[in-house]
């Protein structure tokens, strides 16, 4: 969509008022990023919507400010707020970065044995009967669990932190790859730094690969789909990989290949498409 | 066009929202609470429901504020979709209640009963075209989402698009 489509559209206009969909928003906020006057239409929209509320304005009974300010102090506000950002951020470390570890049935299984031990030792520590080797064991249980969670945040931490700095770069530009029909739910990010040629892609929802396959990269060079690497057979999902320099190149598309690649791509097996 | 006074720059105040200063979210109440209200209250139709929407409103921009992006849209507009988003749940959950009445039903008999009809509304349905009056009423205070509209006019979902462009094309002509 040029810019003048999008503006006619009425999409802008869905965004404002946020009935837009997912795709739609995704679509206005990189309009909104790349063209002035798109997003000038934008801030008018939201003049005009904004002007509407002030012609229904209305006070309110007097109380309703203590009401909301009162009731609500500052700390326990503050508190709460940290409490839910912490557990959102560890979340979505945990979500993002190792989905396949903790969706394992042996790491439940393995976290439950854990969890379930320490709680038999905790039980342990208020019998009168515990001996100091017992106590020794649950310390170690204990100490090992702790670690090992601190070994998992600190990769996952280490991954992010690698992640930024690679998208960082200025240069960068980023590349929404969509699904064709053969992988509807598939996404994928193309950082393509256009100072330095580095091409870095991180992959969403991509099916299994079937034996004997793998995915591969490419690059539309002047019409020319040209060889861009080979996707990691052991792929998880997230994870950013980097692939070969390109200097040009008008659009990004990932197929299903045989393993070690192919010269040209098989065009009935484009999983993944989208232009710079 | 910038249609609300701020006595700090918006930046400014979004910075401190993000410490979450309780004085900079007095300032957000001080500034915008009679338009919140104002649309609150054309929406749920009652006094008390609309205090319940803002109360409920501001804690949620309290718990949310970390996730508001300057580029995506004024801070009114933000705070205004969260007001709007809470008043249609509000009313949506209201309705399903009285017996799974439809929302129609409940808004005819509602708008019967007590009429709290606002004289700007009064003024906004006497300048537009009737149409466009009709689609603004569904999508802003009503909250119909697209196919909700499509569905009652029985019109492709591109064609709601563009009308509802035209709606507020016309809205910001006018207003």
């Amino acid at each position: 969509m040029n810019k003048n489509e999008i503006i006619e559209s009425g999409l802008l206009e869905l965004y404002v008022l946020d009935m837009a969909s997912k795709e739609e928003c995704v679509l206005v906020e990189k309009m909104v990023n790349e063209d002035e006057a798109v997003k000038q239409e934008l801030l008018a929209i939201q003049a005009g919507i904004e002007s509407l509320s002030l012609i229904t304005e209305q006070k309110p009974d007097a109380n309703l400010k203590n009401k909301i300010f009162d009731k609500y102090s500052e700390k326990e506000q503050q508190e709460a707020h940290m409490i839910e950002l912490i557990s959102h951020k560890a979340q979505t470390i945990l979500d993002q970065t190792l989905p396949n570890f903790w969706n394992h049935p042996y790491t439940i299984a393995a976290t439950y044995l854990i969890l379930a031990s320490s709680v038999f030792f905790a039980y342990k520590q208020y019998d009168s009967r515990k001996s100091a080797e017992q106590a020794l064991t649950e310390y170690k249980t204990k100490t090992e669990y702790l670690s090992l969670q601190n070994t998992i945040y600190k990769t996952n931490y280490e991954k992010i932190n690698i992640e930024n700095q690679i998208l960082a770069k200025p240069g960068n530009k980023v590349i929404q790859l969509s699904g064709t029909p053969n992988a509807p739910d598939a996404i994928a990010i193309v950082c393509w730094n256009t100072n330095t040629g580095e091409v870095n892609i991180k992959i969403k929802n991509i099916p299994e690969l079937p034996s004997q396959k793998q995915y591969q990269l490419w690059a539309m060079v002047n019409g020319k789909p040209i060889d861009a690497g080979l996707i990691p057979l052991n792929l998880t999902n997230n994870l950013v990989i980097n692939m070969k320099p390109f200097a040009n190149a008008q659009a990004f598309a990932i197929s299903l290949e045989q393993v070690g690649g192919s010269a040209v791509p098989d065009m009935q097996q484009i999983f993944l498409m989208g232009n710079v | 066009m910038k249609v609300f006074e701020l006595k700090v720059s918006e930046d400014e105040l979004i910075i401190r929202l993000k410490k979450l200063e309780k004085s900079a979210f007095e300032m957000l109440y001080n500034t915008y609470i009679d338009a919140l209200f104002g649309v609150t209250l054309q929406i749920v139709r009652s006094v008390p429901l609309a205090e319940d929407v803002i109360q409920d409103s501001f804690i949620k921009m309290w718990k949310n504020i970390d996730k508001y992006d300057a580029r995506k849209g004024t801070l009114f507009t933000w705070m205004l979709n969260i007001t709007r988003n809470t008043a249609i749940d509000k009313l949506r959950s209201k309705s399903m209640k009285m017996e799974h009445k439809s929302i129609d039903t409940i808004e005819e008999t509602e708008s019967v009963e007590h009429k709290i009809e606002h004289i700007g509304i009064k003024e906004i349905a006497q300048k537009l075209d009737p149409q466009y009056y009709e689609l603004i009423d569904w999508v802003y205070f009503k909250g119909y989402t697209q196919s909700e509209v499509a569905q009652k006019l029985n019109m492709p979902l591109g064609t709601v698009k563009t009308k509802i462009r035209s709606a507020i094309m016309q809205l910001r002509q006018i207003f």
